[in-house]
């Protein structure tokens, strides 16, 4: 072994006696100890405190989907306004609205099966009611004459809902017969070739 | 992750120091920060205590471990865990050094006397060594310029030059430059040592 190297051995076996002379104190590791597992109690703390945290939030979700689930659509309601006009002699305005009302739209399917009972029905003079008139398609409603008789306003919403103009064109004036139930609601229209000859008044 | 931290509850299995830093990072379980303490905290409460004084190197070393509890993600994984375990030992030493007012020199020769009087024959090996050499070593040691000794002491605690360039943040030509001087100042009392031995 060369000088260099057993002064390097020297060094470090020195360095590693005056090491061994210094050793961390027992007082501070026990303080370092103490201060980690007072931290670790609040590391569980913190975990229970998330925990708990976490599970609400689930429950809340939980819960959220549920009440989507049983919570009804928003409801519309048929509504049927009447006013007065100087040409006709009723004028009726049908149309949706959000408020409660007696009658409810149930969409196409109810009003289908309406039609439907409509046709099976023996005494449909009785329970329903046809008419015939002219069909205007305007922007935002249609409208439907019968001589001087009635008017009758659909709004667009209405129509979506119920789908009546599956049968009709996109002609702007057409005769069509509309049918009413017991309650005024409509339940159909469908284009027709015969013109409705109007009484002279 | 999430695995590991429920392994480790099982393993006895035996970790390096990021391992086990990481363990106690995820757990905050106490047994892999004494694990910790017993790998460095005696070569780091040394180097501290050579640099000043025990009563500070006790305060700085005790600062050093509870920072990794209070900040367990400062230690990014960009070096060892001992070379930034190191290198948080320093800068708090020079922050206390600062605060008290101690500082290279003054400090050095302040505590030249308190240090080799501080062995009081506690420790075992100092019973067995209480050799003249040895006190000379020490007393040589603590008249270095408080950066030499530093580079020195990093070194034969088994630093590399690139470690230690991290841990004072000076290129490694300065640190051999300071390894070179505090060797040569060394170098007499080793002298002599070789001679006698």
């Amino acid at each position: 072994m060369n000088r260099p190297e057993q002064t390097e051995q020297k060094l470090q076996q020195q360095y590693q006696h005056d090491k061994a002379c210094h050793v961390l104190p027992a007082h501070v590791r026990r303080a370092v100890l103490k201060q980690a597992a007072g931290r670790q109690r609040k590391n569980w703390h913190g975990l229970w405190r998330n925990t708990q945290l976490a599970l609400s939030c689930a429950f809340m979700l939980v819960l959220g989907y549920l009440l989507l689930q049983v919570t009804p659509e928003a409801q519309w309601y048929y509504q049927i306004a009447l006013s007065e006009d100087a040409q006709y002699r009723q004028v009726q305005h049908h149309g949706v609205t959000d408020q409660p009302g007696v009658l409810r739209v149930n969409g196409k399917d109810s009003a289908s099966s309406a039609y439907q009972q409509y046709l099976a029905s023996e005494q449909r003079d009785k329970a329903f009611y046809a008419q015939t008139g002219l069909l205007q398609q305007q922007a935002d409603q249609w409208q439907i004459s019968v001589c001087n008789e009635l008017l009758l306003t659909i709004d667009k919403q209405l129509l979506h809902h119920l789908q009546l103009s599956a049968d009709l064109g996109a002609v702007e004036r057409q005769w069509v017969e509309f049918i009413s139930d017991p309650a005024g609601q409509l339940v159909a229209i469908r284009p027709v070739s015969d013109a409705v000859q109007c009484p002279q008044s | 992750m999430a695995l590991s931290f429920f392994i480790s509850g099982f393993s006895a299995a035996e970790h390096n120091a990021e391992q086990l830093f990481t363990l106690y990072r995820d757990s905050a379980n106490t047994a892999y920060l004494e694990k910790l303490i017993a790998l460095y905290g005696d070569a780091l409460y040394h180097y501290l205590a050579r640099q000043s004084s025990r009563s500070l190197a006790e305060d700085v070393s005790q600062q050093c471990w509870l920072k990794l509890l209070e900040q367990p993600y400062s230690f990014r994984g960009n070096s060892s865990f001992k070379t930034w375990l190191f290198s948080v030992g320093r800068n708090c030493l020079i922050d206390e050094m600062r605060r008290h007012k101690y500082w290279q020199t003054e400090l050095d020769m302040a505590l030249l006397s308190a240090e080799v009087a501080g062995d009081d024959g506690s420790c075992p090996v100092a019973q067995l060594s209480q050799s003249q050499c040895q006190l000379k070593w020490a007393e040589q040691l603590a008249l270095l310029p408080f950066l030499q000794r530093e580079a020195l002491m990093l070194q034969l605690e088994g630093f590399s030059l690139e470690q230690i360039s991290t841990i004072t943040g000076q290129g490694e030509e300065t640190i051999k430059s300071r390894l070179r001087y505090a060797r040569q100042a060394l170098q007499p009392l080793n002298g002599d040592s070789h001679e006698q031995a």
